[in-house]
């Protein structure tokens, strides 16, 4: 959105004389862009919105797939939503994760960004091994986590002896929130390319021009740098906040590992929201109450978004228009 | 190929062709990884297991001596047979065990055996272990009414095993196996076995297994004092009796102990089998089944004594915690050739197979002199099994109303809980109370 | 000369961060074959070995007949063809009617794309697999085509981005050359967007050969990705998890992906710097 496209196409220069069949066209424009829209269009009436809906109908019932005299509740599922502590706990676990991860991993990939931007030899080698983590299959990346945080034969533990500290047991408790935390640290290379392009759109100019007023590196980066980049790092923190908040899959194949299952239990310290939402479907059997668990943090994803949208609409929306082309006829 | 996949193939051809892009059709159907033979089936039968229960040879076995019917393995998963109730496309055959199977017969998902066991000749009725029984159901009460299921192979899963070696490295005189060992004197006997290493590491843990509030286990001492756990229909649960509080304390004593892996120090192999295996836990609770399991650590089985479950408050019962088993769903579409399947995996070739190997005591009585004697170790274990048989006993351990995943969750939350804030026995015996009773609630309100 | 000593150690000192900070993102990837070479038993012995005793290479052959493997990565390959060449076009084509095509409702319709990008998806894994085992699509690759034809709002995003960003004459040459709207889409709006095709093919193929949770509640097993195959199949009755299987799996699972990184980086950087996805 912010982040300038980096192509270069070469412009083929025509006479700019719209003939008459150009204006024949123009008037089927609105059929031909819902022709275009049409596979996304229909793939998100049936694919999301008829699931959603289907949901939303769930919400309101004790379904649970098998019992026979299900039927509806009315809104008593949202009412135990309220009363339910393991709903408050996990979204207290959630938020506090949010909190440390979204600012960390922004913090971190705009450090290793900045890192590989300075002109150092191997510079490409550097930005390839940070990345590498993020081509890592979740699978993959979980398994190894786990083992390296094994309470005897990890590579943690093997470290922490070096200064003499005795085993931890890593993924009991809150300790596996540390875990789960290195483990989206370790893909951070995403969020340092993101950067990296927003750091390559500072204009040279503008850093000399501070140089030439005598301020230092760190003067240059808060006071020119950080400025420039604000929309780039605010991308981040909205998409990393909705990300995080439904985070799932990576805790439960931590706490899985080699032996992962849909209802499988990653355990106390990765109780969150969504942990919460899948125990109640898969484990209990509570598909109902998982559905209303869901609706609720769907209602308050799609809010948070549409007021961070609207703060930011400018920034986001309309600085690299499409040429102009939207306003025109 | 068999003719299932060229149908599927012939109805996606269609279809794909609807949407532009036949070409690619035989693809979409799915590439089966085990193509198997080429014998052409009528029926298509889905099994839902564990793939190491249903080794491909035992899957080649039943479809030689059945050519019309072809086998297709599904991975047993909760929540995968959840989802294919409730769409209405079930499996065929199943998998549930027979402690945890009361709530498929109360919400009707699962079909009658007697009428394919009264015409059955491979499955007398009279031959049936006594663990079976366990799979009937007469609509309030476990353990009588129709049948349900059947095991496939089960154990007395509170028997104990002793890591000789250890014993002696510890320089305790290792048990013997004709008198059992007592609950109350098991946690000092650990502490003499642990060993822990200078830099805090525990290098052998005393006592092995399950340490949890596991239902079955709690179950079983409470019936050893002749308490139990719920009312006559099954509709509440009681944690409060002097029996079950006395239970209770003794898990939370025995986590606390820090004896073995429990709930604040879980085992990073996933199950303490394997650590029992690498020769790290010197009392493993464990039934006849870990025999076989194992057999390929040589040293380590000749090492292994086999011995009795232990007595709580001075009783000796020895009841089945599992009995894992197969059951017919009543929406399946292929009830008959189901009923095959399990005549020759519980027995017929398969199940004599299985008996051999000592994969567990057979669900059959007549299949229990296939158990393996050939070895001293086997017979040492062989014999021991014999002599716990006599002390077998049938315990109910869930209400049909729960699932064991909804009920294992609250447990294991209030174990937790418990050792790690020291909590009284009495104090969690209420908060089970209150949990469990309003999940029944919440639970009836769908099937009654 | 201060300032030259300065410079010195101030080059000195990213060099020594760089290679601090490549260790640590290599450490994981080494501890995996450590794990991958060792024994089956070191894992669980005491005291536990940090290194393989004897480098146990024959892991990688058992890994491949355990189970499966070769058939499971061809299956992985099938789905994650198929979903990336249908994703890639379609999101292609909304993309270019975003960038554009003007017509009323356009606005809406942007919005709601962006809207969706929010959605947590993995709200609709119940009524989706209703869904596809009501009209009788379980255990096929038919779901894979259905989301690859929908396209995906990431990649609709993305190409929008680069339309924008071509010069408007290219339309009036169209018109000019007299081709209507799709032509002048597949001859020469798509021929320019090559690199923006190949970002979106390589980006949602390693999406789909990483994905374990749509497979896993999809196929059957036996015709099931390598996903599933590494995350819960190498598991033994008798040993539980045989990490050191799981190890030599996991490696030659993420090797596909981690060449593909290397030789098209440019490819990812790209579309991941443009639609953030990761």
């Amino acid at each position: 959105m912010t982040v300038p496209t980096r192509a270069r196409p070469r412009a083929r220069t025509v006479a700019t004389a719209p003939p008459a069949r150009g204006r024949r066209w123009r008037r089927h424009r609105p059929r031909t862009f819902y022709l275009f829209a049409s596979p996304w269009l229909l793939g998100f009436v049936l694919l999301t919105l008829f699931p959603l809906g289907y949901a939303l109908a769930l919400s309101f019932t004790n379904y649970d797939g098998f019992s026979p005299r299900w039927g509806f509740v009315g809104l008593r599922n949202y009412e135990t939503a309220f009363t339910d502590p393991d709903t408050w706990s996990s979204l207290l676990r959630t938020l506090v994760f949010v909190v440390v991860v979204v600012p960390a991993t922004i913090a971190v990939g705009l450090f290793l960004a900045a890192l590989v931007n300075q002109r150092v030899r191997l510079r490409g080698v550097f930005r390839a091994i940070f990345f590498l983590p993020v081509v890592v299959p979740p699978v993959a990346s979980a398994f190894v986590f786990r083992m390296l945080f094994d309470r005897d034969s990890g590579a943690a533990t093997w470290l922490l002896a070096f200064f003499d500290q005795g085993p931890v047991e890593w993924l009991v408790d809150e300790k596996a929130l540390v875990v789960l935390l290195l483990m989206i640290m370790w893909r951070v290379g995403s969020s340092m390319v993101i950067s990296l392009a927003g750091l390559q759109g500072v204009p040279r100019e503008l850093g000399e021009a501070a140089a030439i007023d005598g301020a230092g590196p760190w003067k240059t980066f808060t006071r020119v740098t950080l400025p420039v980049m604000s929309p780039v790092l605010f991308f981040q923190l909205v998409i990393g906040v909705i990300e995080t908040f439904q985070i799932y899959l990576p805790a439960l194949l931590l706490a899985s590992a080699g032996q992962a299952s849909l209802n499988a239990s990653p355990g106390e310290g990765l109780y969150f929201y969504m942990v919460h939402v899948y125990s109640e479907a898969f484990a209990n059997g509570n598909l109902g109450y998982a559905s209303a668990l869901l609706w609720l943090l769907t209602a308050v994803t799609v809010g948070y978004t549409a007021v961070m949208f609207r703060a930011t609409r400018k920034l986001v929306y309309y600085e690299s228009g499409p040429g102009g082309r939207e306003e025109a006829p | 190929m068999t003719d299932r996949t060229l149908s599927r193939r012939r109805f996606l051809g269609g279809a794909a062709a609807a949407a532009g892009g036949a070409a690619v059709s035989p693809w979409l159907a799915g590439c089966s990884v085990d193509s198997g033979g080429g014998a052409k089936a009528a029926t298509t039968l889905t099994v839902m297991l564990e793939p190491s229960e249903l080794p491909a040879d035992v899957i080649s076995g039943f479809e030689k001596e059945n050519p019309d019917i072809a086998v297709k393995l599904v991975k047993h998963d909760p929540t995968r047979l959840t989802a294919m109730l409730a769409a209405g496309d079930p499996p065929d055959v199943a998998r549930e065990t027979a402690t945890f199977s009361s709530y498929l017969a109360v919400r009707g998902l699962a079909a009658e055996i007697d009428p394919y066991l009264q015409k059955s000749s491979v499955i007398k009725e009279s031959d049936l272990a006594g663990i079976n029984d366990l799979w009937r159901f007469d609509g309030t009460a476990q353990g009588q009414g129709p049948r349900y299921g059947l095991t496939i192979d089960y154990s007395q899963d509170a028997m104990l095993w002793a890591n000789t070696k250890l014993f002696e490295q510890a320089k305790v005189p290792v048990p013997p196996d004709t008198e059992p060992l007592a609950y109350e004197n098991l946690i000092d006997l650990a502490r003499k076995l642990t060993r822990k290493t200078s830099d805090k590491k525990t290098a052998v843990f005393g006592y092995g297994g399950t340490v949890d509030f596991d239902m079955a286990q709690l179950a079983h001492m409470v019936s050893a004092q002749s308490g139990r756990l719920f009312n006559d229909d099954y509709t509440r649960v009681d944690f409060s009796s002097p029996e079950a509080r006395k239970t209770l304390q003794f898990w939370i004593d025995l986590a606390r102990a820090g004896v073995s892996y429990g709930p604040t120090r879980p085992n990073p192999a996933g199950w303490d089998g394997t650590t029992y295996k690498a020769g790290r836990i010197a009392l493993y609770t464990a039934g006849y089944w870990y025999q076989q399991a194992m057999a390929d650590v040589p040293d380590l089985r000749k090492a292994s004594r086999f011995l009795p479950a232990p007595t709580f408050a001075g009783n000796r019962i020895s009841p089945c915690y599992y009995g894992t088993g197969v059951w017919i769903p009543a929406k399946a579409k292929n009830k008959d050739a189901a009923w095959r399947f399990i005549e020759y995996y519980v027995g017929g070739a398969a199940g004599k197979r299985r008996a051999a190997e000592g994969r567990g005591l057979p669900s059959l009585k007549s299949l229990e002199g296939e158990l393996p004697k050939n070895t001293p170790e086997a017979k040492q274990s062989y014999d021991t099994q014999r002599r716990e048989l006599e002390h077998y006993s049938a315990v109910v351990v869930n209400t049909p109303y729960l699932r064991s995943e909804s009920l294992k969750k609250v447990l294991q939350a209030e174990f937790k809980s418990a050792v790690s804030n020291d909590t009284a026995a009495g104090k969690v015996a209420d908060s089970l109370n209150d949990q469990v009773n309003e999940l029944i609630d919440q639970e009836r309100d769908k099937v009654k | 000369m201060m300032t030259r000593m300065a410079g010195r150690l101030r080059r000195a000192g990213i060099y020594a961060v760089l290679v601090v900070c490549a260790g640590l993102f290599l450490l994981p990837l080494f501890w995996l074959l450590t794990i991958a070479l060792k024994g089956p038993g070191e894992l669980q012995a005491f005291p536990p070995h940090v290194l393989p005793e004897v480098l146990r290479w024959d892991n990688f052959t058992k890994a491949l007949t355990y189970v499966d493997f070769l058939g499971y990565a061809r299956n992985s390959v099938i789905i994650a063809v198929l979903y990336s060449g249908l994703v890639t076009l379609s999101s292609a084509m909304v993309g270019f009617a975003l960038a554009r095509l003007p017509a009323p409702g356009k606005r809406a319709v942007f919005a709601v794309l962006i809207g969706s990008l929010m959605i947590p998806h993995i709200i609709t894994l119940i009524p989706t697999y209703l869904l596809f085992s009501k009209v009788g699509l379980l255990n096929t690759y038919w779901p894979w085509v259905l989301w690859g034809l929908s396209g995906s709002s990431f990649l609709a995003f993305l190409f929008r981005q680069f339309f924008a960003g071509l010069p408007t004459e290219l339309e009036d040459a169209a018109i000019m050359d007299g081709c209507g709207y799709f032509r002048a889409f597949w001859q020469i709006f798509l021929p320019l967007a090559k690199p923006a095709l190949a970002t979106s093919f390589v980006l949602s193929f390693v999406w789909i050969w990483g994905d374990w949770v749509m497979p896993v509640l999809l196929l059957d097993d036996d015709r099931s990705t390598l996903a599933v195959a590494v995350g819960s199949l190498y598991t033994s009755p008798n040993s539980g998890p045989l990490f050191h299987l799981i190890a030599a799996a996991a490696v030659m699972y993420s090797l596909p992906v981690l060449v593909l990184f290397l030789f098209l980086q440019r490819l990812f950087i790209r579309g991941i710097a443009t639609t953030g996805m990761r």
